[in-house]
């Protein structure tokens, strides 16, 4: 156990060295930009005084080494710094937008995790086999399209065509969202106790989250079949179908388990991509979130942004490792750690 | 057990899909939902200006006058009068203007806001800049505000829909230490018709209409509030017009425009814009310097064509100023679409036979410039120019235009006036000391125009004034600084419930909410 | 073991791989739904090739405008419709294939040469070199690539060289911690070779003798990250950050038709669809691939 806490520990600690890299990453692509930043805030009529005057508030006539300690100083402090462009704190804009995209993610990965799951164990049982082969055709079909593109079409039929499904936004205009817990949504709804705002709430994720959830699904898929044919062929598996225990339950209670076990790395490290597929679909369904806001900021090289949101995905990415390493071990006991 | 549980889950399974498709939208009857294509990213009078900022900070706070359809009126003022020489203006305000935690709108606090603006020098102080200092402004008493210009601004008036009002107790108490910034961005000091409800960051945001407006409202009957829903997409927009979910439409594509036409109790409302689109030819560049290579460019632009290429109804420019707008010259000799002619013009220059490429620089991803991009680009192909198409991000093009040297070649550039004068567009665009910005990309130097524009604001007398602005306009044609490109209409779709609405060309693009209320919308 | 016995250790070795590799072209061949893949990327490239020569209006990629057929629904003259300045979109669309592969190519090739140079490096030299690269590729993975790839592409300037630039270097990790993996794995083995060997200096065993083993396995990524690289440019390219007009790009033609849509939906429609073949036949192939050269990916 204690070798176990070590571990953690340690890999909680190697973050720091990752953050700090990433700062001075992000912060260095900040600053290869050849515009003029500050003609961004100046708007459109400005004077060179004007601009001059920003430069200074903005601390943008400092030596690079002066701004980038005072940006990191100010990260912890809870000073992202300031939207060039909107004026707003960026700190204050990552945390309305954020909720939203862990919202989206989530959803996504759920809904891959479940739909890969029946497509793998299928495909195993029935390897080699007409639903084998059709599952690998749906994952690899879905796959292969432009998210953008497809979540147009999704929007196109589910939503205007067949109208089943609100076209945008995270929730009807006049529906005012549940007092903020987490900020999703959904999970502050229930937490509230409100289930007609949790129902449409829903009713807004779904689309955009299973057109997200088409990222992940081919992988999951994959590694699901595979661990799943790993495990039935395990000696005991082997032997309590020898025995003649009926095939559900054998599957149900001894197999499914291991691989699920097994495919929970994958589904975390599906998690970063999904969550970085959301950037698109995000700007598709008009949802609030971190892509909406790093596309419109890449756009406008508005780069304080751009450097708070990768620094929170880089938070997000590597927080989701470790705490997949953690649920590994306490679901797999036999798992040790260096 | 095992059963038990199953069927648990499947009756909540059943109960959540119940919740989910019977959730249906509720309608509030006098609330107007309006679909922005632009986020409000900012509030603060002194830092934020642009088409869905400024709609904002006209309902959130009151200004001495307000642009009301093409009319400059009185809001705040009662009363007015100015020096002779247009440099010392006087106002009396109107008594029982209060803010909206009741205590009096004061000279005061005029003063206290045009202070502010000034030394926080943010975007909507460009049009004081140089006219104005911390003396200018001084309370005469409780209703009387003096502004004692620095040079003579005929336009004055013109400027001050801008000037709004900040309730200063309230400024001073979150004062910190960047006066009052952090706090203003996002929260509301004024004396406007509405205040603020839900605030939802990139997503929407609500005004309510303030209780006992004290200016009262226009017309008898007004909006209990309204929504300013972010609606990035013009296909968004058309749809949740046309499905009921939103009143006005603030953006609707060209190619939409039957649709929402054809769509019962919707209607669409066009009018002649000022918001100019110019091709700026760098007049200091390596090939556009040539006055004749400006004459071939102009004429193998496509004019006829564009009103049929672009997505939004556009009038052609008949010159540097619009028709409709103050100022307009008749009778003007611009360019029309001739190939012979501009090949005519380019055996003048130093490369008869073209051979040539000449960049064309436009915002990315903004199809309104890519297009007669395009189309010039197959009009010089003819006269063997190459036009090289360079999208860019807008903050890189303001930057391009700082200096003659990083000047493109040829640029795209809206303009809006910033008041109804012939200074607000005339002076920053073709006036040598403006330079640097990008409305001036064209870097055109005339001591004649800029002698002519210079002492055209600072006249008293209008008619005075348009002789020389005519003078100054004919040179600039005679140049050929720009190529001159259109107008868009203003284009805005509507609930026909939604009534009281005025096109106003100080805000092509949106509406005046506190004049507005509706009839009959469900 | 002298040198002469090993190197008859490694062309037996090489003729292991010889014969697994001829394994590997029968499954492959016995797996119809990567025939499948392949027959649709061929065709996909002979199109890339002939299109100049063959579609409709080609001079509608290169700067034609037609005021008169702005936004046609698709018909006989025109398969696909035409576009916001009435340019075929079949003819741009098949105009633009060429770029879309040369695009994805540059990505994995450029990608893959870093992540190898420096995986190998890393796995290879160990310690402190080791440990300084993988850091350096932590930071990399520790970001989505395509957020990292819209930053670096808007800081560089907008342009399609710009996007394989920014797409590349956000790429490249990848490559580099599977190398190193099989290099460490490798390394072993061959230094005994090494030892044994006469004056077998670190670049010729790294080359000569590790990475030719290591092989299988980037061929596999290089495979199924190429329809990853497709989609990912032609995101950036939706985005608005992509090829310079008039170049038919698929990510921006979507784009364009975006304003369009539904009711002028030919616009965006057909791009996607070509996105997707080209995507789809690949990570076909990818699939039969990585069954060949990864044999216990699939039994």
């Amino acid at each position: 156990m204690n070798l176990k806490a070590g571990y953690f520990i340690r890999r909680v600690l190697l973050l720091i060295p990752l953050l700090v890299g990433l700062s001075i990453l992000t912060f260095s692509i900040s600053r290869v930009v050849p515009g003029d930043p500050v003609g961004l805030a100046a708007g459109p009529q400005a004077t060179p005084e004007i601009k001059a005057a920003l430069r200074k508030e903005f601390g943008l006539d400092q030596s690079l080494p002066v701004q980038y300690y005072k940006y990191v100083s100010g990260l912890f402090k809870g000073d992202w710094g300031q939207s060039l462009y909107s004026r707003r704190d960026v700190a204050d804009d990552l945390r309305a937008f954020f909720p939203a995209t862990l919202e989206l993610t989530l959803a996504a990965v759920f809904i891959a995790a479940v739909l890969g799951t029946i497509l793998g164990v299928f495909a195993a049982l029935y390897q080699n086999r007409i639903p084998d082969h059709l599952s690998r055709i749906i994952v690899l079909f879905f796959v292969s399209f432009p998210q953008f593109w497809l979540a147009m079409i999704f929007q196109l039929i589910f939503g205007l065509m067949l109208d089943w499904f609100p076209i945008s936004k995270r929730l009807d205009v006049l529906t005012p969202p549940p007092e903020r817990i987490t900020g999703m949504y959904t999970v502050d709804s229930l937490l509230r106790g409100d289930l007609e705002t949790f129902g449409a709430s829903v009713k807004h994720l779904f689309i955009p989250a299973l057109v997200l959830s088409f990222g992940a699904l081919a992988s999951i898929t994959r590694i699901t079949r595979a661990n799943m044919l790993e495990a039935l062929d395990k000696d005991f598996v082997k032997m309590e179908r020898a025995v003649g225990l009926p095939e559900k339950l054998v599957i149900g209670k001894y197999v499914l388990r291991t691989v699920f076990i097994a495919t929970l790395t994958v589904i975390s490290l599906e998690f970063g991509w999904l969550m970085a597929g959301a950037v698109l679909v995000e700007t598709i369904f008009d949802w609030p979130g971190l892509g909406l806001y790093i596309v419109e900021s890449s756009l406008r090289l508005d780069f304080q942004p751009i450097m708070g949101i990768t620094i929170i995905y880089g938070i997000v990415f590597s927080t989701v490792n470790i705490v997949t390493d953690l649920l590994y071990g306490l679901l797999d006991p036999r798992i040790r750690y260096e | 057990m095992f059963y038990g549980f199953k069927a648990t889950s499947r009756l909540v399974l059943v109960a959540i899909a119940a919740v989910i498709f019977f959730a249906a939208p509720v309608h509030a009857s006098n609330i107007l939902l309006y679909g922005g294509n632009q986020d409000i990213d900012n509030i603060d009078p002194a830092t934020g200006e642009n088409y869905s900022i400024n709609a904002a900070l006209r309902s959130l706070y009151d200004a001495l006058f307000i642009n009301r359809g093409a009319r400059v009126e009185p809001h705040l003022v009662q009363s007015w009068e100015a020096s002779d020489d247009s440099s010392v203006w006087t106002f009396k305000l109107k008594s029982g203007a209060v803010f909206h935690d009741g205590s009096p709108v004061t000279a005061d606090a005029v003063v206290y806001s045009f202070n502010r603006i000034l030394e926080i020098s943010g975007p909507p102080s460009w049009r004081w800049a140089g006219i104005a200092d911390a003396n200018t402004a001084q309370a005469l008493d409780d209703h009387t505000v003096r502004f004692t210009l620095t040079q003579p601004f005929a336009p004055f008036i013109g400027t001050l829909p801008q000037l709004f009002v900040v309730n200063p107790a309230v400024v001073e108490a979150n004062r910190g230490d960047d006066f009052g910034q952090s706090y203003l961005k996002g929260t509301s000091a004024g004396s406007g018709p509405f205040t603020q409800g839900r605030w939802e960051i990139g997503n929407l945001y609500e005004f309510k209409a303030a209780p006992d407006y004290w200016a009262g409202w226009r017309n008898g009957s007004h909006l209990d509030g309204f929504m300013w829903i972010i609606q990035r997409d013009a296909a968004t927009q058309k749809n949740s017009l046309l499905a009921g979910e939103t009143h006005i439409a603030d953006t609707i594509a060209g190619s939409d425009r039957d649709d929402v036409e054809d769509a019962a109790g919707k209607v669409v409302y066009i009018n002649d814009g000022s918001m100019a689109n110019t091709l700026k030819m760098n007049n200091q560049g390596k090939y556009t310097s040539d006055i004749n290579l400006r004459k071939a460019v102009a004429h193998a632009m496509n004019y006829a064509a564009l009103p049929a290429m672009q997505d939004i109804p556009v009038t052609v420019l008949p010159g540097p100023t619009a028709a409709n707008f103050i100022g307009y010259v008749e009778g003007l000799d611009i360019p029309t679409y001739d190939i012979d002619k501009a090949r005519e013009y380019l055996s003048k220059t130093p490369w008869p036979d073209g051979g040539i490429s000449l960049d064309y620089v436009y915002v990315t991803d903004f199809p309104r410039e890519e297009v007669p991009g395009l189309m010039l680009l197959e009009g010089l192909s003819k006269i063997n120019i190459t036009l090289n198409m360079v999208p860019m991000l807008w903050p890189d093009m303001v930057a391009s235009c700082a200096t003659p040297e990083t000047g493109p070649d040829l640029i795209n550039i809206y303009t809006l006036p910033g008041y109804s004068d012939p200074d607000a567009h005339l002076y920053n665009q073709y006036h040598s000391s403006q330079w640097g910005s990008f409305n001036s990309c064209s870097f055109y130097k005339n001591d004649k125009v800029d002698d002519l524009l210079s002492r055209a604001r600072a006249l008293p007398d209008l008619d005075a004034r348009l002789a020389l602005y005519a003078d100054a306009q004919r040179q600039i044609a005679a140049d050929q600084t720009s190529v001159w490109m259109y107008t868009e209409d203003a284009m805005i779709g509507m609930d026909e419930c939604v009534k009281g609405y005025e096109f106003s060309p100080m805000y092509p693009i949106t509406v005046l909410f506190q004049d507005l209320y509706m009839e009959g919308c469900n | 073991m002298s040198k002469k016995q090993s190197r008859s250790l490694s062309s037996a070795r090489n003729q292991l791989r010889w014969e697994g590799l001829q394994r590997g072209i029968y499954r492959f061949r016995n797996n119809a739904l990567s025939m499948v893949g392949l027959a649709i990327l061929s065709l996909v490239l002979v199109v890339a090739i002939i299109a100049p020569f063959v579609v409709p209006y080609p001079e509608d990629a290169t700067g034609a405008t037609h005021v008169m057929e702005r936004l046609q629904p698709p018909s006989k003259a025109h398969f696909f419709g035409t576009d916001k300045v009435g340019r075929d979109i079949f003819s741009r669309v098949l105009m633009g294939t060429g770029l879309a592969l040369q695009v994805g190519t540059t990505i994995i090739l450029m990608a893959a040469t870093i992540g190898i140079t420096l995986g190998s490096i890393a796995g290879y030299f160990g310690r402190r070199v080791d440990d300084l690269i993988m850091r350096i590729t932590d930071i990399f993975l520790a970001v989505p690539a395509l957020v990292l790839a819209i930053a670096v592409t808007a800081a560089l300037g907008k342009g399609i060289t710009n996007v394989m630039i920014g797409i590349s270097l956000v790429w490249w990790p990848g490559f580099a911690r599977l190398t190193r993996s099989l290099v460490i794995s490798l390394k072993e083995e061959a230094f005994v070779e090494a030892a044994n060997g006469i004056g077998a200096t670190h670049f010729r065993i790294l080359f000569r003798h590790i990475l030719p083993n290591a092989v299988s396995p980037i061929i596999v990524k290089m495979s199924t990250d190429f329809g990853f690289a497709v989609l990912t440019a032609a995101a950036l390219g939706f985005i608005g950050l992509g090829a310079q007009p008039p170049t038919p790009e698929w990510g921006a033609m979507i784009n364009d038709g975006r304003a369009y849509f539904p009711s002028e939906w030919w616009v965006a429609v057909f791009p996607g669809l070509a996105i997707f073949l080209v995507v789809f036949s690949w990570n076909l192939l990818g699939d039969g691939i990585r069954d060949v050269l990864d044999p216990r990916s699939r039994r």
